[in-house]
């Protein structure tokens, strides 16, 4: 069994120059930052998250974690939909309207993240595409899987203007449909706008942040009818735990039985029963007490193991714990550490 | 909806006790209206034009219209089949008092509703009722909250976090913990159908705000009130935490501490680990008789937390039938859910000899 790490996290540059040396002119030339700041300091001053992206330093630590696959996820490459669509009111400054500033930070991402690739057979990884400039996002995300050989494409969804259900998307989603490759929703803890009103430390908006918008993705997703319109696109759901699922999909399809008819005129069945089609998946870091009640609830074909590397508490013992543990059944942990993500991201 | 073969599950529940009614429904609603509150505004509101209360822009159609909150006789026909010797009413609207900047006007208002709803209690005994305050202004809340209590018998305090200032873990509204701490009433946490920040420009149907807002928002209140160091300032406060369910309990305890982990010296006024906060005591879940997940949820974190709440009379509320019907929940857990637990959140003392006969009748 080959064991994938269906989540770790490629580390960049704090100041962008590894992207923004692949941008081309005007952009690579420019020194003002690709990304507005949020004010919260994710690196507790320094503590986490420093250093450089290192090949055979990533190849050291799966060897260590017993990790044949990993596939390879950004970090702040994620605020890319953070960049306003240009013409939209706005605080942030001028520099960061410009309208093609997106779609050149995702090709420029995707193709580093696609040279570090070519390093070593053990990674994969998966894209970005400007959600904010949908024609640009179609051609970037077929050039992505097409030439560069990427496995899917991951999105944020703060700082879109809409949910990610909208039509506007659609597009974007037929196209991922026909290349076979999955959308992975994977939000960034500390992104803005919407919870900065509350959090007054990191810890809060870090505890909220990534997990209640993903919450919304996925609400958004599902009554927005992308089971039904596209059925045989796979979307995950990245890094805040299954604990949740159980509970959303009993919430949803109460209200579904009470409102669905008028609201979510496109679903055609529960929203439960659509999860149970088994086209959208969720990772898990292997050590949650409440994953044996999810894969009751759910069954044992769409959780994926996902460390989160190198922001792993469980680090180097992840997949030995998660193969250690007696509440879960022998062939569930083969599927969670192997066949489910083989599935998701079209790697058999 | 109260179901429709009540008749035939009200008398399981009024049979466990012989014929005396014996649960404590910890959530159920008054219809509000600004013509219930307009008379009990001082004179200078009184004649406020539009809508009293800021309203947003979702058509809700929800309520139950043909109960009307003075038709209190069929209110009082529906505990007594269902067996309910004590109904705690939170309000319909006021709970978004707190989203209106009109300082004095928020406060003005907060005094009307708790006259209102103390004037609705006086008129049968097992009406019991959650004051509103103006959170924003802290002075003011702490005077209507003693007021609340000790003039007007409410028993507690009923909050939408949606519109404050700031979460409500904040140093700034301690001082009303405070006071209620030392009342002994207790903080029910029931967000509104607005629910919160999330999804406000994104959400495109009410369905959508609704599935997601309130989990969102009552999750966040719950990090606020431990991040904050609520729990452990005031150690002999209790919350509920109100029609959200209670299957993301495990789920929150569990990402909480991982988060926690990481970055404690964010959270400095805590002695133990987030989860131990929510099973410690003082936080109450209210379950929906129905819920899937409710046998999972009693035994990752027992049986002493868990309230029942009706929700009566708007959509979607269900009576003990449910809960007293499954066979995945043991006798002593219905109990607990339907009684003994409410009696602790309203801080009330058991009587140990009628726990006792509690329990044999039960099991």
């Amino acid at each position: 069994m080959a064991v994938i790490d269906s989540d770790v996290h490629l580390i960049q540059r704090a100041d962008d120059s590894d992207i923004r040396a692949l941008m081309g002119k005007p952009y690579s030339n420019d020194s003002y930052p690709v990304f507005p700041g949020t004010g919260w300091d994710a690196s507790a001053c320094g503590e986490s998250g420093a250093g450089e992206w290192d090949t055979q330093a990533q190849l050291t630590a799966m060897d260590r974690q017993g990790v044949d696959l990993s596939i390879v996820m950004p970090t702040q490459a994620l605020l890319v939909s953070q960049i306003p669509e240009a013409g939209l009111p706005t605080g942030f400054p001028r520099q960061i309207r410009d309208k093609n500033l997106a779609a050149a930070y995702c090709r420029a991402y995707n193709d580093h993240v696609a040279n570090i690739c070519a390093g070593s057979p053990r990674l994969k990884a998966v894209g970005i595409a400007s959600f904010q400039d949908v024609p640009a996002a179609i051609a970037e995300v077929r050039r992505a899987v097409e030439e560069l050989g990427l496995v899917g494409i991951v999105v944020s969804s703060l700082g879109l203007t809409e949910h990610l259900g909208s039509p506007t998307f659609w597009p974007i989603y037929d196209e991922l449909e026909k290349l076979n490759r999955p959308l992975i929703v994977h939000n960034l803890a500390h992104q803005v706008p919407v919870w900065q009103r509350y959090p007054d430390s990191f810890l809060f908006q870090e505890t909220v942040g990534g997990s209640m918008e993903t919450l919304h993705a996925f609400t958004g997703l599902m009554y927005g009818g992308i089971p039904e319109k596209f059925s045989a696109l796979r979307i995950a759901f990245f890094d805040i735990g299954t604990g949740w699922i159980p509970y959303m999909l009993e919430r949803m399809d109460k209200d579904f039985a009470s409102h669905g008819a008028e609201q979510a005129p496109l679903l055609k069945r529960s929203p439960c029963a659509y999860v149970k089609l088994g086209n959208w998946y969720y990772s898990t870091h292997g050590d949650e007490g409440t994953l044996a009640y999810v894969l009751d609830c759910i069954g044992d074909s769409s959780v994926v193991f996902g460390s989160s590397y190198p922001d792993d508490s469980a680090f180097p013992m992840a997949v030995s714990s998660l193969q250690a543990r007696g509440d879960i059944a022998e062939e569930s942990k083969r599927k969670i550490l192997s066949d489910n993500a083989q599935r998701l991201f079209g790697l058999q | 909806m109260v179901k429709s073969d009540i008749a035939g599950t009200d008398k399981r529940a009024v049979q466990q006790r012989g014929s005396q009614p014996w649960i404590y429904d910890m959530d159920a609603h008054i219809i509000d209206t600004d013509e219930d509150i307009r008379p009990f505004l001082d004179e200078r509101y009184r004649k406020r034009t539009g809508s009293l209360l800021a309203l947003d822009e979702w058509h809700r159609g929800l309520i139950r219209r043909p109960r009307a909150p003075q038709d209190l006789t069929e209110r009082l026909r529906v505990l007594d089949e269902e067996g309910v010797i004590c109904s705690v009413l939170f309000p319909s609207r006021a709970m978004d008092v707190n989203t209106m900047r009109d300082k004095a006007f928020v406060a003005a208002y907060c005094r009307a509703y708790n006259s209102f709803i103390a004037d609705v209690c006086r008129k049968a005994s097992a009406l019991k009722a959650m004051a509103v305050l103006p959170f924003d202004n802290v002075s003011a809340a702490v005077e209507e909250l003693t007021r609340s209590v000790t003039k007007l018998g409410l028993v507690g305090v009923v909050i939408s976090s949606y519109g404050l200032q700031e979460h409500i873990g904040s140093v700034k509204y301690w001082p009303i913990y405070q006071e209620m701490q030392r009342l002994n009433v207790h903080l029910g946490i029931h967000n509104s159908i607005q629910g919160g920040p999330i999804g406000d420009l994104r959400a495109d149907t009410f369905m959508f705000q609704h599935t997601v807002g309130r989990p969102a928002a009552t999750m966040t209140d719950c990090a606020a009130l431990i991040y904050g160091g609520v729990v452990e300032k005031f150690p002999r406060l209790r919350v509920s935490f109100l029609e959200a369910r209670v299957a993301w309990v495990p789920y929150w305890m569990e990402y909480m501490d991982r988060k926690w982990e990481k970055r404690r010296s964010d959270a400095a006024l805590l002695t133990r680990k987030p989860s131990e906060y929510m099973t410690g005591g003082n936080f109450f879940y209210s379950a929906e008789p129905d819920e899937k997940a409710l046998p999972y949820v009693l035994e990752r974190i027992g049986e002493e937390l868990i309230i029942f709440a009706s929700d009566y009379p708007h959509g979607g509320s269900a009576f003990t039938g449910d809960l007293l019907g499954r066979s995945d929940v043991s006798d002593r857990a219905k109990t607990k859910i339907l009684r003994e637990n409410g009696i602790r959140l309203l801080g009330e003392e058991i009587d140990k000899a009628e726990y006792e006969n509690d329990l044999r009748s039960a099991l």
